[in-house]
């Protein structure tokens, strides 16, 4: 497909031209829809970092070698994020302030092109908003929220990737999940765990469906359903080992079995309709704690975000399934043989966990209690660097972006993984499980990747 | 005393300090005042407030961020913000009666050396010219020139206090240093950097606070 549609950025393309319509004049649309975004009403989730990204860098450079993009690039000034940023600070400077508007150059305003605006559209998909910039920055200026933000301005003229937005939230929305299961096909893959369990390792397990007020309600990615089975299964087992008062959840309109939230991504309508749907699975089934399966960006959502936008959310107990593995491995409730997993295990802290979700000790306390030779990816914890599955990407492949992918992020990852000596990558989220398959493909890796939950079975030990 | 002693000793001062004041205050409220942002915290967030305030403390002594991740420029930048410091403890206990000379003196030199060192770090760096607009240079000059001024025109003498003390009392006595072409044309500069401060993103001495405590921290207990 490489070559077919025409390039606004630079060789790569993360928005067909049936959606960006590169030819289409959209300047004047974008002005408004930005001029949106900085009313403090309008923008009721962001907008003081806005602002105070758009006005307080002071161009240090402190970004740049956080910036795993930027640095696997060979450091291509039109990757730098402050480059980036600057694509839409200077629309900002230009038309929004007062020194822009009697400075204009001295003080980076400047009106831009339609070709411009192309380009920043295709720019705002070439960050994973993993924010490690901002991390670094001596500030707190947030170019990964800038990102966002752009993000939501292209949205606001109808701009999305497809595979977030059309066959992301709004399948969410219309079936009850992004993968469009139906409720029969939900509970035959259910049905097909059972006797793979049984068949494999001869359990026989229960698999609770809508249970009301059960002490867990366990919600996936539902794409982990197909693409990530085997995570699914260890899960299954080990709740079922650990004898708690678990569920799932069927998908129904107006509410859903699919934890992810694409919304986060790149719009806040789209991000508070499928809270909204969230929402409605906790209000029927009235779980006491909801289960974030090994899922980052719906940890984000769903623990961070709901709850200053449906005030009912606020009473909602939100855990990783991390947190719960921890927890029921500290309390004995499941009993747990490192030997089982003797190979040399690394582990790779996704963004959303990590970074923005503070889960760092959680992953390291079970993979020492279940694997023999548990070794740290360098860096990690609050430095680790983005897989480049995240903000979106790991579901994104059209054109040669799976180039962009595995020749950027793909290729830190690949030697960090390399320098591990590890033989096993356990990795919590499905969009690091996405770009990680591919990455090891790509790179011809000598390792394989495995979800938390399929080690931690493995080591179960039953009495 | 001519028109620009005048303009620069009696009239400067109240604009200089009526736009820092209005702007800072503006600024401060807007910010205060935004709608509560939807948690974007990055972790680790200290657990406490306490270990809040040792963190952003840890930021203002040792520019901790900047030493961690862009060592580059740290030790420019450190004497910059140290000079900085010390100028504006110089003034306080300036008007407070006890003008210790060499603690404004060092300052200046402080943030005279700070900026032409990092300029001379922007200038050098690809990366940085990449990212620079006008203004980022212009904001090192404006502190270059301030600063070789205030030295030049020995801002910091036993006089000054005279002259701050009239300003505060709002009877302006710039005679005081009639025919000193070099101390008025330090004093303009001086003036003139007081009223850009909140205009600029030098404003981050104290918009720090809304960036790290509202959105890095999330503006809650943790």
């Amino acid at each position: 497909m490489s070559g077919e549609m025409r390039r606004v950025f630079d060789e790569f393309r993360a928005l067909s031209d049936d959606i960006l319509k590169p030819d289409e004049p959209k300047k004047d649309r974008f002005v408004a829809a930005f001029k949106k975004m900085l009313n403090r009403e309008e923008n009721w989730t962001f907008w003081l970092p806005l602002l105070t990204s758009l006005d307080l860098c002071v161009k240090c450079n402190t970004c740049a070698d956080a910036c795993p993009f930027y640095v696997a690039s060979g450091r291509k000034e039109i990757y730098h994020p402050v480059y980036r940023s600057d694509m839409l600070r200077r629309i900002y400077k230009k038309h929004f302030t007062l020194s822009g508007k009697i400075f204009g150059g001295l003080v980076g305003a400047r009106d831009v092109t339609e070709e411009e605006i192309n380009a920043l559209a295709e720019s705002a998909y070439r960050c994973s908003v993993c924010r490690r910039c901002a991390y670094v920055c001596p500030i707190g200026v947030d170019n990964g929220l800038i990102t966002r933000e752009t993000r939501k301005i292209l949205y606001e003229l109808g701009i999305a990737p497809d595979e977030i937005y059309h066959k992301g939230t709004l399948y969410q929305k219309e079936y009850g999940n992004a993968t469009k299961t139906p409720s029969e096909a939900f509970l035959n893959t259910l049905d097909f765990i059972k006797e793979d369990l049984e068949d494999e390792k001869g359990i026989e397990v229960e698999i609770p469906v809508d249970k009301v007020g059960a002490d867990y309600l366990v919600i996936n990615n539902a794409g982990d359903y197909y693409a990530f089975l085997d995570t699914i299964i260890g899960q299954v087992e080990v709740l079922h080992a650990a004898g708690i008062d678990w569920t799932y959840n069927t998908p129904w309109v107006g509410g859903t079995n699919d934890v992810v939230n694409y919304g986060l991504f790149f719009s806040d309508k789209e991000l508070a309709d499928i809270g909204k749907l969230h929402l409605e699975v906790v209000k029927k089934l009235k779980p006491k704690t909801v289960v974030v399966g090994e899922c980052g960006h719906a940890y984000e959502a769903m623990k961070f975000l709901y709850k200053d936008i449906y005030p009912e959310w606020k009473n909602v107990r939100v855990i990783s399934i991390l947190e719960l593995f921890d927890e029921l491995i500290k309390a004995g409730k499941i009993k747990v043989d490192p030997e089982k997993n003797p190979q040399p295990v690394t582990y790779h802290d996704p963004c959303k966990l990590g970074r923005l979700g503070g889960l760092y000790e959680e992953p390291r306390r079970i993979l020492k209690a279940v694997c023999k030779d548990f070794r740290e990816m360098q860096p990690n914890r609050d430095m680790s660097v983005c897989c480049g599955g995240g903000g979106g990407f790991a579901i994104m492949h059209k054109d040669d972006f799976m180039t962009f992918r595995m020749e950027t992020y793909g290729k830190i990852k690949a030697q960090q993984i390399k320098e591990t000596g590890a033989e096993i990558v356990a990795l919590a989220c499905s969009n690091c499980k996405g770009q990680f398959r591919e990455i090891i493909n790509w790179h011809q890796l000598d390792v394989e990747w495995k979800g938390i939950a399929e080690l931690v079975a493995n080591a179960l030990i039953y009495e | 005393m001519n028109g620009w002693e005048y303009f620069v000793g009696v009239v400067m001062p109240y604009i200089a300090l009526s736009i820092f004041v209005i702007a800072a205050i503006y600024k401060a409220i807007r910010w205060a005042t935004a709608p509560k942002n939807l948690d974007w915290e990055l972790f680790p967030v200290p657990e406490s407030k306490g270990k809040q305030i040792a963190e952003m403390l840890r930021e203002i002594i040792v520019l901790y961020q900047v030493y961690s991740y862009n060592r580059k420029i740290w030790f420019q930048s450190l004497l910059l913000h140290y000079g900085l410091y010390a100028l504006g403890i110089w003034l306080v206990l300036t008007v407070l009666g006890i003008n210790i000379y060499y603690l404004g003196f060092l300052g200046a030199l402080s943030v005279l050396v700070g900026s032409i060192l990092l300029l001379l770090t922007r200038l050098g760096s690809s990366e940085m010219r990449l990212i620079s607009n006008a203004v980022q240079y212009l904001n090192l000059l404006l502190l270059v020139v301030t600063s070789s001024l205030a030295l030049y025109g020995d801002f910091f003498n036993e006089r000054i206090r005279d002259y701050l003390l009239s300003v505060i009392y709002l009877k302006p006595e710039p005679e005081i240093f009639s025919g000193n072409s070099a101390f008025f044309a330090a004093l303009f500069f001086i003036e003139l950097f007081v009223l850009y401060l909140p205009l600029s993103s030098m404003v981050h001495f104290f918009a720090k606070y809304y960036t790290w405590d509202k959105i890095r921290w999330g503006g809650s207990d943790h």
